[in-house]
């Protein structure tokens, strides 16, 4: 069937501002929004710039803006999208740097705030890995499935505003660890995440979680840390 | 950003570019009603003050508050109070009582109550069975 | 960023949180209360207008008036801290949020007393 998809094109070197350009091509339903994006840069413009590297929602580097929503590319069908309309932007609240790539260093500075990496000095056991009980690992179940692709902080209105908040992304990263039994750094995570701009800045609007491709429910998980502050603090 | 009017805007141009979900929605809303709120209590404090200038000074401000208008503003202010209560009431069920796990069945079924309440309070207002002024 | 804060100074904003939900519910319980005092308070002493005379037989009640010296101090807490919120998501600089904070703290006590002497003035009935 044949569409068209409205792309916001910006080439720094050449365009003063970004501009709208169609593409109309014929494209099977079942076709991603990302194969399309393919198909245009292979077939009618090269430069059509975007990020893409495993095309089934593990990797990450596909999100951006369709149909005024960020989503992952590779995990939106043609058919989807009922009314026939194609508007694919880059992310929200990011700096872009070429039509649908964003830069992500603001990102990552917020990310490694909150220490997102595994903290635990005591030597693990001599003839096992750190056990923990299926409970335990219950509790983490659902943050551990982060992607880091940008979708629920590019989506969070507080973000746009802020742009010191921590965001969705960190701030599920920090609840990540912080209840993980396996790790021992929690205090001092919850020291930097418990900040104007880090935990109380969220008003729990919950776009991270429609943004969500891996469906994580993002507000809960900050709420359940802002608990967890709070539960120390008195 | 581009593509902005003035550069007021700018704080909000991200919002109306973006989908509206119903918790971005609800939010806005508990905004907006709270804002009027509070505009209401300055007002309403004000009026109640004339209470020192005496009885007359006092009736004069209630007789304006039994106008058609202010009777229309009175079931606004109602309906604004309902829906900044009740919403408060789910995000407190959000901070405190895991209820993210289902905020947008939550958001629906304390709008249905806050319009079956809002029927019922405008109903008995209309009627006259109570006093109407605040 | 500077960390400015509006009554009771706490140091991330916890306490402001927890607070702005005890109010909010504090606030409501008392509306109940005070929409029921206001519109069914005639089924328990016969149907009153809203008047001069009325109001000042209520005020005479010292239950009355603490009732409402807690819902004035607790709703303007609410809805000032609630504005301040809005506030600072739009306003960074630091300079815009001290004068920002200093408004909303003026305006709100200059509220908070002025309800206080409505409340306690000793009218005659």
């Amino acid at each position: 069937m044949e569409i068209v998809l409205q792309i916001r094109r910006f080439n720094p070197e050449k365009d003063k501002k970004p501009f709208w350009q169609p593409f109309r091509i014929n494209a099977d339903p079942t076709w991603k929004m990302l194969d399309c994006l393919m198909h245009i840069k292979n077939e009618m413009d090269g430069t059509l710039t975007f990020r893409k590297s495993c095309a089934h929602g593990i990797c990450g580097s596909d999100a951006m803006k369709i149909n005024g929503k960020s989503t992952l590319a590779c995990q939106r069908l043609v058919r989807d999208y009922k009314a026939g309309k194609f508007v694919i932007e880059p992310l929200p609240g990011f700096p872009v740097i070429k039509d649908l790539v964003v830069d992500f260093d603001c990102f990552f500075d917020k990310l490694r705030k909150v220490l997102p990496w595994f903290i635990n000095d005591d030597p693990a056991p001599a003839d096992s890995e750190r056990i923990q009980s299926p409970e335990q690992a219950e509790k983490i179940l659902e943050s551990v499935k982060c992607i880091l692709c940008g979708s629920c902080t590019s989506s969070c209105p507080s973000a746009w505003m802020n742009a010191d908040y921590l965001g969705p992304a960190a701030l599920l990263k920090a609840y990540r660890f912080i209840a993980d039994s396996r790790d021992r750094a929690a205090g001092e995570r919850i020291r930097i995440v418990n900040d104007h701009d880090g935990a109380w800045r969220c008003h729990t609007i919950f776009n991270c979680v429609e943004a969500c491709p891996k469906e994580i429910n993002v507000t809960d998980h900050i709420a359940r840390l802002r608990l967890e502050i709070f539960s120390r603090k008195i | 950003m581009d593509g902005i009017k003035y550069k007021w805007m700018a704080p909000f141009s991200e919002h109306f570019r973006y989908r509206f979900h119903t918790g971005m929605v609800a939010w806005g809303a508990h905004r907006l009603t709270g804002i009027g709120i509070v505009i209401f209590i300055v007002v309403h404090i004000w009026s109640i003050s004339h209470l020192g200038s005496g009885a007359d000074s006092f009736n004069t401000v209630m007789a304006l508050y039994n106008t058609p208008l202010f009777k229309v503003g009175e079931i606004i202010l109602y309906g604004t109070i309902l829906f900044h209560a009740l919403n408060g009431l789910r995000i407190i069920s959000v901070d405190f009582f895991g209820g993210a796990r289902y905020h947008k069945k939550l958001f629906w079924g304390l709008m249905a109550v806050g319009v079956i309440l809002f029927l019922i309070g405008v109903w008995t207002m209309l009627n006259r069975a109570i006093p109407m002024n605040v | 960023m500077g960390v400015i804060v509006k009554q009771g100074g706490s140091d991330s904003g916890h306490w402001l949180w927890f607070l702005q939900r005890i109010t909010g519910v504090g606030v409501l319980a008392i509306i109940i209360i005070h929409w029921f005092l206001q519109h069914f308070s005639h089924y328990i002493a016969g149907v009153q207008p809203i008047d001069y005379a009325t109001v000042i037989q209520r005020l005479t009640l010292p239950e009355y008036r603490v009732l409402y010296s807690l819902f004035l101090i607790l709703a303007l807490f609410h809805g000032f801290h609630g504005l301040w919120m809005i506030g600072r998501d739009y306003l960074h600089a630091k300079w815009s949020q001290i004068c920002l904070a200093t408004v909303l703290i003026s305006v709100s006590s200059t509220l908070v007393i002025w309800g206080l002497i409505i409340l306690f003035s000793p009218y005659s009935v």
